[in-house]
């Protein structure tokens, strides 16, 4: 008998989030990496940038299509987390939900930090520098005013992520808008009035990185896509998930797939790598500057785009924390405890207070420390990685698992094979993605000295929390709870007006149900 | 005249090159951003279950034996299944008189019929790039053919390719086939009558 754990319809989240709304909560994360990434990979990857951004890409956009059909299919909170605990069971589920949690907890902090400063880009306007917020605290020098911003970007995002995610999701919105905007007129703009094809060939053919420069470099672009997951954790608030998320998810992996490798080569075409490698904190006002006729005014409009994008990023942080732990406390991963959802505005509150909280207590650590972004990027890496492995592996296990459930998108190349009576459809690129991400956490586990101890110090943490949840409630560590899925994806279907699927799928399932009855088929008879 | 000026001086400044690579980047910005915000209208419950009963007809019996009709019968069938790509059952069915055991060897000329009838329905089947399942069953009366294949492979549907009924015996004894089956299969039956 399958054992229902708790009732997510009757704790059920409001279906607020509108197309554009869902394509923002992915573009706020992903969208923000071009401000902090650019540098990062111009200065290790040099003239060869653009190959970086492209090879890094190509990964990106196969995490990006494994993301669309699940989401797509599977239109709940958890993203994943929930696909791996689908697929491959409760306890890798966890491990999986341990590793996004890292990566999002260090993206509130990462992103209100990078946020903060891109505002204080115009204090030197008003006659201040920042250095002179600097205060001693014990052995440690604080800033305590870009401490003081980002604490408190942090706190508005709690404040409008527990008032509801309408009110968040249109915050991301429209400041999203004006930075697609913002951005396509510095990209237009760029190639137009700044870019040099000559000046592109030279970094090409004269310095181009080594083969280990070229490895860093485009491991740093690749961490950069942990963005997409956002999409489907906002799935299950999203109004017809299974028709908007696939066109939401497909629309922002070739967007910012545009966008990063149209800067690198603006970037490489227009100044020489060195110049945007001095700057790495504000790579986009060096590359702005250099446009002729809008330069002067470049600088301050990319600091407030640059403050706008990082702000909704860490919005996401915010959302797609709240969302994982929610949904892993309603498989009964975590205590029920995380369940409660706020009696008027429907957001899970205690999952943003304690999630949140943990990314300003991450800031904090950040800011006593002259080398903790590094530290916080190490393990950023090690989490989406790790994540990113089981949610391939996941998807492989589900085509052989549940091919019944409508997917209103598939990974293309696809090997039909016979499985079980059942002819399965074996996705190809799903193989050649996860083993590109087994390689990036074999790289990262590799070369990233604190990530390797940090990372999996964090997901051992965790599963012990797990062990010791579990354990207290009687239910099993390494097996799963049994779990009436088609019952479940049926309900899911339903709230989320998908009739279409939801015919689809009870049609699919009564066919096979019927065929199972059936008495074999006489063979093919001759004359 | 300064502002002429200005204007004169940023044209001078486009790179052809880099004017040309903007407009490909913009041209797919706005495509993919068009293309997502275009969703499809949402499809109501009953519009859902009428479109997907059709769906899930996964197995189609076709029983051959009025020449033309028949071809078109399984042509139909194949357009139903396409989309879903289901299976298609082609049974030949012949009726063997009282007066001749049913396991008898069949004549030459019946099996040739048989043979050419079968090999030109499946010609159509996968010309509709779907499995065809070809097959011969004798049996008394056509409907107690069609009756017991359809007990058989359980399909959710059979088509019926019926020849103009006007008053032929023939045109008879496809009236009552037709009314047994209709009576007593245990799926959806589709019977298209080719006009007079």
């Amino acid at each position: 008998m399958a054992e229902q754990v708790s009732d997510p319809k009757a704790a059920g989240l409001r279906r607020d989030v509108s197309t554009w709304g869902s394509y923002m909560w992915g573009f706020a994360d992903v969208g923000a990496d071009a401000f902090v990434g650019l540098g990062l990979v111009l200065a290790s990857a040099k003239g060869g940038a653009p190959l970086a951004f492209a090879f890094a890409g190509l990964v990106y956009i196969m995490i990006g299509l494994a993301y669309t059909e699940l989401a797509s299919a599977f239109p709940v909170a958890g993203g994943g987390q929930y696909f791996t605990q689908r697929g491959l069971g409760d306890s890798l589920g966890f491990i999986t939900g341990s590793a996004l949690m890292l990566d999002y907890t260090i993206d509130i902090a990462l992103f209100a930090a990078a946020s903060a400063g891109y505002a204080n880009f115009f204090l030197p306007y008003m006659g201040l520098s920042l250095d002179q917020f600097v205060v001693p605290l014990g052995p440690f020098h604080v800033n305590w005013l870009w401490l003081s911003e980002t604490l408190g970007i942090i706190l508005l995002l709690i404040w409008l992520n527990i008032r509801g995610i309408r009110e968040s999701s249109r915050v991301n919105e429209w400041i999203g808008a004006l930075v697609i905007i913002l951005e396509c007129g510095l990209i237009v703009a760029g190639f137009m009035f700044a870019w040099k094809s000559d000046l592109l060939i030279h970094q090409w053919k004269h310095e181009f990185p080594t083969v280990n420069q070229f490895m860093y470099g485009s491991s740093l672009a690749i961490i950069s896509f942990v963005g997409l997951e956002s999409i489907s954790q906002a799935a299950q608030e999203t109004r017809r998930p299974a028709t908007i998320v696939p066109r939401t998810s497909l629309t922002l992996i070739f967007t910012v797939f545009l966008f990063a490798v149209g800067f690198s080569a603006l970037a490489t075409g227009a100044v020489p790598w060195q110049e945007i490698a001095a700057h790495v904190d504000n790579p986009l006002a060096v590359l702005a500057r250099a446009i002729p006729f809008i330069g002067e005014a470049a600088g301050p409009i990319t600091a407030v785009m640059g403050a706008m994008i990082l702000f909704i990023s860490a919005n996401s942080g915010v959302m797609s924390v709240s969302r994982l732990t929610y949904g892993m406390s309603q498989f009964g991963q975590m205590g029920e405890w995380f369940q409660k959802v706020h009696p008027k505005f429907r957001t899970p509150v205690r999952t943003i207070l304690v999630f949140s909280g943990i990314g300003v207590i991450q800031t904090i650590a950040a800011f006593l420390t002259n080398n903790a972004m590094s530290t916080l990027g190490n393990m950023y890496a090690f989490g989406a990685s790790l994540g990113y492995t089981l949610v391939f592996a996941a998807l492989i296990r589900l085509r052989f698992k549940e091919p019944n459930v409508p997917r209103p998108y598939m990974m293309p190349f696809n090997i039909q094979l016979p499985w079980r009576g059942r002819r399965v459809l074996f996705p190809v690129l799903g193989l050649v993605g996860m083993g590109g991400v087994l390689l990036i956490l074999v790289e990262v586990v590799w070369t990233h000295e604190i990530g390797r101890i940090a990372g999996p110090a964090w997901v051992a943490a965790c599963f012990i929390g797990y062990i010791l949840y579990r354990r207290s409630r009687k239910r099993p560590i390494f097996q799963s709870i049994p779990r009436d899925w088609e019952a479940d994806q049926m309900r899911v279907l339903e709230e989320a007006e998908e009739y279409d699927l939801l015919e689809q799928y009870r049609n699919a399932l009564a066919s096979e149900k019927r065929y199972e009855k059936r008495t074999p088929v006489r063979k093919e008879t001759g004359t | 005249m300064k502002a002429f000026h200005g204007i004169e001086q940023v044209i001078a400044a486009i790179d052809p090159l880099g004017a040309l690579i903007a407009l490909i980047f913009t041209v797919c910005v706005v495509g993919l951003l068009s293309w997502m915000l275009l969703v499809p209208r949402q499809v109501a419950v009953q519009v859902a279950r009428a479109r997907r009963a059709v769906g899930g007809v996964k197995r189609i019996l076709v029983p051959l034996e009025w020449g033309v009709a028949s071809d078109r019968a399984v042509e139909l069938a194949c357009r139903l299944g396409k989309e879903q790509h289901a299976d298609i059952y082609l049974a030949y069915i012949i009726e063997i008189p009282r007066t001749r055991a049913l396991n008898n060897p069949l004549h030459e000329k019946e099996s040739a019929v048989a043979r050419d009838t079968l090999k030109y329905a499946e010609q159509i089947v996968r010309l509709s790039r779907l499995r065809a399942v070809t097959m011969v069953e004798r049996s008394r009366e056509t409907y107690e053919g069609i009756l017991r294949l359809a007990n058989d492979i359980q399909p959710d549907l059979i088509v019926l390719g019926m020849p103009p009924l006007y008053s032929t015996v023939r045109g008879l004894v496809g009236m009552i086939t037709l009314e047994t089956v209709m009576k007593r299969a245990n799926c959806e039956v589709l019977v298209s009558k080719m006009p007079g």
